[in-house]
């Protein structure tokens, strides 16, 4: 019996042949050990793929993207729903400026002081280590000596969105090479998000694991390390 | 599983955002492994798996459910991969051996040579064949439903699991022969 193409035994493996065909296949490769060994390579490739080690997801996937999506749904609800109230608020807000760049201007001429225009500046990979270390401190109530395990809820919702926001743009500013703080950073981001779920939901109990974790993973002492 | 998921979407697509996290809950895995799977970089599935995500929150009430649920989120995830890999291909390295192993440290016991030769034949294969023998055989996906996630004909995705395989056997080959 003539053999079998490399598609018909793959589609043996694949399930795909109809039972008398696939009887047929199996019959002749008992006494064809060429198609035999073509059976057995396939067979063993896909073996190997449907045990592979795979990465497992990382820690909190699921919770960040719950954030991310939140945050998406907070900016569209934010953004006005019907057309006609545009040209109005576009109105009111072109009123409002009016009335503020008039009411600076007599202010700067009274002061007679040059006006300091001011920019959203984009932050700087040190001052943002500085500032998440200074609000990671407050917020886990970390001495240098230890946790104290005590709560502190002097960090607010919008410094850790702030943060958030923050770790974001650092992390394009950061080389990609520098895959030691790119992963800092990305464990920084999974706690903002876990802080701001706690806090949305009032969870003392999530909260309390949170501040246990950045004391364990050492988060404080190993932003330090970057910090110049 | 399948009840449930039917449930949580029929929810979503009302606007239950509660159904709609439970739904991110039990997909994540699948989502970011397809992402990891094409872009051999933990962050960028990651981005990936967020951006799979927005747009399903995105566009959830113009799924008819004339597929699964989970085809039509992988069928995002492969597409929102595509898009990275596109825009970012002058830039793109896949993550090596070391990166790997530094990033899940306790890793290297676990990931064995055999392994790695596994991960760099799959890396030769083009997307649309790494998928489909990705999804054959790992995730055990029909080949009608694979179809579905490239965007092609069930016999279309078939030369793409046969060719992926064919390269698969060519790479092993010398492999074994060197």
């Amino acid at each position: 019996m003539a053999c079998f193409d490399e598609q018909t035994i793959i589609r043996l493996l694949t399930g795909e042949l109809e039972s008398g065909q696939a009887d047929a296949v199996l019959r002749h490769m008992e006494s064809c050990s060429r198609c035999a060994e073509l059976y057995n390579r396939y067979n063993h490739i896909g073996n190997m793929i449907s045990t592979r080690e795979m990465l497992s997801p990382p820690r909190g996937l699921a919770r960040s993207i719950i954030a991310s999506v939140s945050r998406s749904k907070a900016g569209n609800n934010a953004l006005l729903p019907l057309p006609w109230i545009r040209p109005a608020a576009a109105f009111a807000i072109g009123a409002a400026l009016f009335a503020a760049g008039l009411h600076t201007g007599r202010f700067v001429s009274r002061m007679n002081a040059p006006v300091t225009r001011q920019t959203t500046a984009q932050p700087s990979v040190n001052s943002y280590l500085v500032n998440t270390q200074m609000m990671l401190l407050e917020y886990t109530n970390i001495t240098p000596q230890q946790y104290t395990g005590s709560t502190n809820d002097t960090v607010s919702l919008e410094t850790a969105m702030h943060i958030l926001e923050k770790t974001r743009v650092v992390r394009e500013l950061v080389e990609p090479d520098d895959r030691e703080l790119r992963s800092l950073l990305t464990e920084i981001e999974h706690f903002m998000e876990e802080i701001i779920i706690s806090r949305q939901g009032g969870s003392e109990e999530l909260e309390g694991r949170v501040r246990r974790e950045i004391a364990e993973q050492q988060i404080l002492l190993r932003l330090g390390r970057f910090i110049s | 599983m399948a009840d449930k998921t039917q449930k949580w979407v029929a929810q979503a697509v009302r606007g239950s955002d509660r159904a709609f996290n439970r739904l991110i809950k039990a997909f994540s895995p699948m989502v970011f492994s397809i992402a990891v799977d094409l872009t051999a970089n933990v962050e960028d599935a990651r981005d990936i798996s967020q951006e799979t995500f927005f747009r399903a929150y995105r566009n959830i009430g113009s799924f008819k459910g004339t597929s699964r649920f989970s085809t039509w989120l992988y069928r995002i995830a492969y597409n929102c991969s595509i898009d990275f890999i596109r825009k970012n291909r002058g830039r793109y390295v896949p993550i090596d051996e070391k990166t790997l192993t530094a990033s899940h440290p306790g890793r290297e016991n676990q990931h064995t040579a055999h392994s790695r030769k596994l991960e760099k034949a799959l890396g030769n294969l083009s997307e649309k064949q790494k998928t489909a023998v990705v999804l054959f055989y790992y995730h055990g996906l029909p080949l009608t439903e694979i179809g579905e996630i490239l965007s092609c004909s069930h016999s279309t995705a078939r030369v793409h699991l046969f060719r992926g395989l064919k390269n698969l056997k060519k790479y092993f080959g010398k492999y074994m022969e060197g």
